[in-house]
């Protein structure tokens, strides 16, 4: 067990009247961040059941367990049941509050709706609305307070207007994110709320301000794979806490105390990080997930391929540069499609592997690779289209976005230090230069068909096999192409120079 | 002896062969016929073969697949069904119609069927459905139970005047609380309204004022909220369970769907490409079809090019050959223009060779049948001919024909003197003698019989014709062959009778001869060596 002390604030100066200056104490569990289940490398939910236990037995009713999301997706199993085993799981740890992340509309809205009917806890989002109805989206809470014996606990929770295009999000309108903390943050005060807490994973600017200001008490962000945004530990504010750990949750201790006089509320946190798998596991939660394993083990056991070569699927290779399994990917997509070139963007690879050679490639791991339930679709566009889809997708190069291209059929240089959309050069459709005004056949996903990560220029264009019932998934596509190959090896190599 | 069939072998050669190029013709023509044949049997063979593989492969297996797909995707409907059951009984029924879709999609598939592992799958998940769906009943049945005891005990529970205001007010908040827990369809508002009820069961109990019967009340209802098997327990447990069950049942119906959209989509590949083969088949087929009319054209137009050059090179040149011999049977065809370099060529050219020596020797015993062959002049047969074809001339010219008859004198006599030998060579010097004399290209001397021999001579005048005469008789005597038993000199002499005529016709010549004759006869009468003329 590890304590991280991220801040201590005894803001409580004066004790004149104990009724007016009371101190109370209310302790988080927090988790996040946990879409694979039984995961060998960290714990997650059947220890997260003994933690809970364990503060549940010493805090009694002061404890609240605050899931912060980030765990309905992406996973083998979820591409199959859109987190529902998620929802079961949490269900028996009976969390007070479930905020909702982008990976919660990995599936989209009506998904995330249905998995709210399943769950027995409430899942919250502070700045969203249903388009078609202009309500919060059917099951989903705008603003919570969790009563305890000690304390009225507020709870905001906010995601950024961007993951709208990124997800394809039709239906979601999200607003302003300090507007809506500020206005939620408001009501809950007047709704009794001792303390507000913020929930978020992206970062946002506007949260040390509004801290300072008093509207809301603490935020907590949750950032375990340290490849988004996060404040400095030395800029933020002491309330303004970061659980950056993967496979670790936070006990945090929230000391409050209301000043009558001047009507302040100062709070302090303490927070403590625990290890997941220092604990052990509790044996009814451990049971479930084992029988969630156990759940297409027949399928998922199954080895597809043995790999001959290493490979990393860590999102700093896939996202910056040519990668051994997005090249063997959009070849298998190319060949399917029977497309001239493939492209696909790498933030669709998940696995965060890294592969010896010898290993024995599982449909399981190929899940773990590809979670998300895109499917194969063909285009037709023009070689100037495929250049500003290159262009976009080295556009975010340097924060990792998963917009970066994997290609095959394809070839082209980009150069960093030119400026945005002027970045590509050498573009190649096999060994020909491309050309501006002919049409190419393009297979990607459905997903940046419909212009997802930016990729509009696919938006609109002429989609091929138009009749077929239904289109591949790409995951099924990939699979096959490795049964057949028996290896991640894709022959081409070359594609993508970076100057 | 070597040199012959070399030189043979060179002629073949240096020919350019009618057989060899008929054999050529033939050969390709077989060849084409035959790669015509095999080629349309062999695409007959594939079409047969493709309409045996779409009626035994391709049909069957989209019907299998679509019927697939279409029980899958019924499988799905029926999985849904169940989820939504209301009561045991009903899915119970549920229950049943999914297992026996599920026995009749497992009939459907052979073995190795990849899909026979998803359904596998696809019984052991719904088993766990069909328990978590049970079991979720058997929650609300417990909990329907326990709402109808406390219903019960609500119903027997009678407030009467002992009971405070307070107390009153906090009976009414426990009735509100468990009316709350049995509304709650979420574990927030369960666990809310749990919180609620035990903050009433708390302030209630440990209210002094009261009456023992309301106590007794609040700690039944106690009993049944939170005991162990209490309706807060239970009513977690159902709505753990109903969560539990509706996502199995979203994972199973999404399983599913993925497993009828997949043998949906193979069945679409399947058939998309089935199209495609039969297009590229159908294309393949027309391009066959468009080399098979090239070979049939190309066959057609080389049986054409054999027969025309069999009619060209070799019919139609028999059959001109064949005039041309029968032209040569009646008359002089002249040189026949063959000059291909072929067998009929070759077959021509020697006809037309053996052609020239028959004509050559023609000439050649013409002439030996119109020439006397002791004395080397014109015979009578030659001389009868001379006077039909003269005749006519002289009469289209009026030119003069002059007959002369020369009677060698006292040739008997010579013969009996001198033998048959000298005789001979006497007659020779004689006839050679008129022969130089008639020198002018119309002149013309022949054996008129035995020592006669006659001369013909156009355009001269009877005087003219006489001189000649004269001169001859000189000349034969100048010979100076000794005849020492000769009447008029002791070398050969000769009497000759003339005749000239200047208007002549086809019925002169007989007169002619007659003439000359009766000239001769007078002038043997008259003392031989002599000239006479006809004198009328």
């Amino acid at each position: 067990m590890r304590t991280l002390i991220l801040g201590f604030v005894a803001l409580t100066s004066c004790f004149t009247a104990w009724f007016a200056n009371a101190e109370h104490q209310v302790t988080l569990v927090y988790a996040a961040d946990l879409p694979i289940i039984g995961s060998p490398n960290h714990g997650d939910y059947a220890e997260l059941a003994t933690l809970l236990e364990q503060q549940r037995a010493a805090n009694g009713d002061n404890l609240l367990f605050v899931f912060g999301g980030a765990s309905l997706a992406p996973s083998p199993l979820a591409s199959f049941d859109s987190g529902s085993h998620i929802v079961d799981i949490l269900n028996n740890l009976e969390p007070d509050v479930m905020s909702i992340t982008k990976r919660e509309f990995s599936y989209f809205e009506d998904e995330l709706i249905l998995r709210s009917y399943e769950a027995a806890f409430p899942l919250l989002l502070s700045n969203a609305i249903d388009k078609e109805t202009g309500q919060p989206l059917d099951g989903i809470y705008t603003e919570l307070i969790v009563n305890k014996q000690n304390a009225s606990i507020g709870f905001i929770s906010i995601v950024s207007p961007y993951i709208s295009a990124e997800y394809l999000l039709k239906r979601l309108e999200i607003s302003e994110p300090e507007d809506a903390v500020v206005e939620v943050a408001k009501r809950l005060r007047r709704e009794g709320a001792d303390v507000i807490v913020l929930l978020h994973s992206n970062m946002f600017n506007f949260i040390q301000p509004v801290l300072e200001q008093g509207i809301i008490d603490v935020s907590i962000q949750s950032e375990p794979n340290n490849v988004g945004q996060v404040i400095p530990t030395d800029q933020r504010h002491p309330n303004q806490l970061v659980v950056d750990d993967l496979g670790a949750a936070a006990v945090i201790q929230l000391t409050f105390s209301h000043n009558e006089d001047t009507k302040d509320t100062s709070v302090s946190v303490k927070q403590e990080l625990i290890e997941l798998d220092s604990l052990v596991p509790n044996v009814s939660i451990a049971q479930i997930i084992n029988r969630y394993q156990s759940r297409l083990n027949t399928q998922l056991k199954q080895q597809i391929a043995t790999i001959s070569r290493p490979f990393s699927t860590m999102r700093e290779v896939v996202r910056t540069r040519e990668s051994v399994f997005g090249s063997f990917m959009t070849d298998a997509m190319r060949a399917e499609g029977q497309a001239d070139i493939a492209l696909i963007n790498s933030g669709t690879i998940r696995g965060e592997q890294e592969y010896a050679a010898g290993f024995p490639f599982t449909r399981r791991d190929l899940l773990h690779e590809l979670p998300f339930r895109s499917r194969l679709v063909v285009i037709e566009i023009t070689g100037e289209q495929i250049i500003q889809a290159l262009e976009n997708g080295v556009s975010q190069y340097e924060v990792t976005k998963g917009r970066f291209p994997q290609v095959s059929g394809l070839s082209f240089s980009v150069n960093l230090t030119a400026q945005v959309n002027q970045r590509i050069s050498n573009v190649q459709v096999g060994k020909t230069p491309i050309q501006a005004d002919k049409r190419y056949l393009v297979a990607t996903s459905d997903y940046l068909f419909s212009g997802g990560d930016g990729y509009t220029m696919f938006d609109g264009a002429v989609r091929k096999f138009e009749n077929a019932p239904t289109a591949p998934l790409i995951s099924e596509v990939v699979g096959r192409a490795m049964q057949r190959a028996g290896d991640i090896n894709p022959a081409e190599q070359g594609r993508i120079t970076i100057d | 002896m070597t040199k012959k069939p070399i030189a043979k072998k060179l002629f073949r050669s240096a020919l350019v062969s009618i057989s060899r190029v008929t054999n050529i013709l033939l050969g390709v023509f077989i060849l084409l016929f035959v790669v015509m044949t095999g080629f349309s049997y062999i695409q007959l063979k594939e079409t047969e073969g493709s309409y045996e593989r779409i009626s035994n492969e391709v049909l069957p297996t989209l019907a299998s697949s679509g019927l697939l797909h279409s029980q899958i995707s019924a499988l799905a409907f029926l999985v849904s069904n169940f989820a939504q059951s209301s009561s045991l009984p009903e899915a119970r029924i549920n229950e049943s119609q999914v297992l026996e879709k599920i026995s009749e999609i497992e009939r459907l598939l052979v073995e190795t069927n990849p899909l026979q592992s998803d359904l596998n799958t696809i019984k052991t998940e719904f088993a766990a459905l069909a328990t978590s769906t049970k079991e979720t009943f058997e929650f609300s049945q417990q909990e329907q139970q326990l709402i109808e005891s406390v219903i019960e005990i609500r119903g027997n529970f009678v407030f009467s005047p002992q009971i405070e205001m307070a107390d009153a007010q906090s009976i009414y908040s426990l009735d509100v609380s468990i009316s709350l827990l049995a509304t709650s369809d979420r574990l927030i508002d369960l666990r809310r309204a749990e919180r609620a009820l035990q903050s009433t069961l708390h302030q209630l109990l440990s209210s002094e004022t009261l009456p023992s019967y309301a106590r007794d009340y609040a700690s039944e209802l106690q009993n049944l909220a939170l005991g162990n098997d209490g309706l807060i327990k239970v009513k977690a447990a159902q709505l753990r369970e109903r969560a539990r069950t509706a996502g199995q049942s979203n994972f199973l119906r999404r399983f599913i769907l993925d497993i009828a959209k997949g043998a949906e989509f193979d069945s679409y590949q399947f058939a998309e490409q089935q199209s495609h083969l039969a297009s590229e088949f159908a294309r393949d087929s027309a391009h066959k079809h468009f080399y098979i009319l090239l070979v049939y054209a190309f066959t057609f137009f080389i049986g054409l090019a054999l027969i025309l050059f069999i009619k060209s090179r070799v019919v139609s040149r028999i059959v001109g050959l064949n005039d041309y011999l029968n032209s040569s049977k009646t008359n002089n065809a002249g040189h026949y223009g063959e000059k291909s370099n072929d067998e009929i060529g070759a077959l021509a050219r020697t006809i037309a060779e053996q052609f020239e020596v028959i004509d050559k020797q023609k000439i050649e015993l013409t002439k030996l049948s119109f020439i006397d062959s002791l004395t080397k002049v014109g015979n009578r047969r030659a001389f009868n001919e001379h006077i039909e074809q003269i005749i006519p001339i002289s009469k289209r010219n009026k030119i003069s024909v002059s007959i002369l008859l020369v009677d060698v004198d006292c040739f008997k006599q010579f013969n009996d003197t001198y033998g048959h030998m000298k005789g001979d060579d006497c007659l020779y010097q004689v006839a050679q003698v008129i022969d130089q004399s008639a020198r002018r290209g119309t002149d013309f001397v022949a054996r008129y019989g035995g020592e006669e021999f006659v001369c013909t001579i156009l355009g001269h005048t009877e005087a003219q014709a006489h001189e000649f005469a004269e001169k001859l008789c000189k000349d034969i005597q100048n010979l100076a062959i000794p005849h020492s038993e000769s009447i008029t000199a002791d070398v050969v002499t000769a009497s000759i009778g003339i005749h000239t005529e200047t208007d002549v016709n086809e019925n002169s010549i007989e007169r002619l001869i007659q003439r000359a004759d009766t000239a001769l006869y007078r002038a043997k009468t008259q003392g031989r060596n002599q000239v006479c003329k006809y004198t009328y």
